[in-house]
């Protein structure tokens, strides 16, 4: 697979998304937020929440993710706005052996005729998600020191 | 102390934030398990983390990371003490 850091140019985003790894993530995350409590457990397994007080950008994500697999919207908004893009992935990425034969190779072929214009939207996803998250952390720590 | 430790903690979120970003661009199932399971991204930032700048970037992200706890913890002391 072609590393895009680095300056090697984009990865495929088909390899970057259908990996194994990330199936197989994607149907475990379902398959606990149908388990795990909408208002979750009351532990942080988060290191840079724990050390700093502070949340990384992926705090609240698994609560956003279970109340969204629960119904519950509005509380998956508010614990997360990013929650609901993982959620839509994670449901695409989980089914996704379940697709048939030639929807997927139609979904590949769309991918590799807008590689580019996928790839960027991906990378402007991922971009988001650490902004957001940055200026949470920035935020909270601000309040803090007021 | 703290005001020190805080910037150095700035400092490895900014490090945490390149490798994480790395993860997701090399597959979207390593970003999350960088961003939900505990010291996965210390795996991945010296097993899988393809950068020219590699070897700065994990020392400063480790480096700043160490000191600024011990920094911050310091200073919380010398505060709790000074109550």
């Amino acid at each position: 697979m072609a590393r895009a850091f680095g300056g090697e140019g984009p990865a495929r985003l088909e390899a970057v998304l259908f990996s194994r790894h990330s199936i197989g993530l994607a149907q475990l995350i379902l398959a606990l937020s149908v388990v795990l409590p909408p208002k979750g457990l009351g532990i942080t397994v988060c290191w840079l929440q724990a050390i700093s007080g502070l949340p990384c950008p992926g705090c609240g994500l698994t609560r956003s993710v279970t109340s969204l697999t629960h119904g519950h919207l509005e509380s998956a908004l508010r614990y997360h706005p990013f929650g609901i893009l993982v959620w839509l992935l994670a449901v695409i990425l989980a089914s996704w052996p379940l697709w048939g034969q030639q929807l997927r190779r139609r979904c590949f072929d769309w991918l590799r005729r807008y590689e580019q214009l996928s790839w960027r939207s991906y990378l402007a996803a991922v971009y988001s998600f650490v902004a957001f998250g940055t200026g949470r952390a920035l935020l909270l720590a601000l309040e803090r020191i007021d | 102390m703290m005001v020190l430790g805080a910037l150095l903690y700035l400092v490895t979120f900014v490090c945490s934030i390149v490798i994480l970003i790395a993860a997701f661009k090399e597959s979207v199932g390593q970003g999350f398990l960088c961003l939900c399971i505990p010291l996965y991204i210390l795996y991945f930032a010296f097993a899988k983390f393809e950068h020219d700048k590699k070897t700065l970037i994990l020392g400063v992200w480790l480096g700043s990371g160490v000191v600024g706890a011990a920094l911050y913890g310091i200073g919380i002391g010398s505060a709790l003490s000074d109550l």
